[in-house]
């Protein structure tokens, strides 16, 4: 019961944070708004498998926070260079 | 499983949602951020579909390469997008792709059900595959046991044809860059 009152609140959070997302005021906003939405995805992956009752796809959520970090590095590197990559 | 079934519903509400603004956005980066957003969350369906391998694919390679690849082909790009107008055109294809998305839903009627224990994919071979797969091959994971050996020579072909894709894209681009660097040497020896 307390996995599913987590879930509840995680998707509470979500709607937030997606309404930040789309009407952001500057482009930063939509950047961390996307990177908070990540970081919600990892939580809510771990407290799933918790909740049902298989905890052993935890390593997924590792990965998906190492795949949202370089997202969000690439994006700012984008506004900070104007181009990614070395040339 | 009703829980589930609210936890699915709501997730896809979600990606509905993210995919009308996508459609909606006129600024190419933050349609790149909320279509990483949306991988983010179909991702987060697929695990609560229980499909963790796919999920898996998901995220490494819809929210993370290609978002990196689409920002990486933005640089190249206009930073916004041009606002089509609306010709008539548009109107009898959108007339053809209703019809056929009607009469794809209309043959999904004849379909079994999902996920019903009598329906032909579940009797047919995967009973066999799930009770002689450990002791016809001795692997425990019954889907590394069918990739890697009942369909060895299927998955052996794919592996061939990706390193070739990958092995002439790399010829290619190197060509290109060895000709780049020889005339820019070339250049330089003519100045001198």
């Amino acid at each position: 019961m307390m996995f599913l009152a987590i879930l509840f609140a995680f998707s509470v959070c979500f709607l937030l944070i997606l309404i930040r997302l789309i009407a952001g005021k500057t482009t930063y906003d939509r950047i961390l708004a996307a990177n908070s939405i990540g970081t919600i995805v990892v939580l809510a992956i771990s407290i799933h498998g918790f909740y049902m009752g298989r905890p052993e796809f935890i390593d997924i959520s590792i990965v998906y926070a190492l795949i949202n970090f370089i997202g969000t590095v690439a994006v700012l590197k984008l506004f900070d260079k104007g181009k990614l990559g070395d040339k | 499983m009703i829980t589930e079934i609210i936890i699915n519903a709501f997730l896809v509400s979600f990606m509905l949602v993210i995919a009308l603004f996508i459609v909606n956005t006129r600024k190419v980066i933050f349609t790149i951020l909320l279509a990483g957003t949306y991988s983010l969350v179909a991702a987060l369906m697929f695990v609560s579909l229980d499909a963790v391998d796919v999920a898996f694919t998901e995220a490494s390679v819809g929210a993370g390469i290609s978002t990196i690849l689409f920002l990486a082909a933005l640089s190249f790009l206009p930073k916004e997008e041009v606002q089509e107008s609306f010709n008539k055109n548009n109107i009898f294809a959108l007339s053809i792709c209703l019809l056929i998305g009607g009469l794809l839903i209309w043959a999904s009627y004849d379909l079994p059900m999902v996920g019903n224990e009598n329906n032909p994919v579940h009797q047919h071979l995967v009973s066999d595959f799930i009770e002689g797969s450990k002791n016809h091959i001795g692997i425990p994971n019954v889907v590394t046991a069918i990739l890697a050996s009942y369909r060895g020579y299927d998955t052996f072909g794919e592996t061939i044809v990706i390193y070739t894709a990958g092995l002439a894209v790399f010829i290619l681009l190197y060509n290109r860059t060895l000709k780049e660097t020889n005339k820019s040497v070339k250049n330089e020896i003519s100045k001198k």
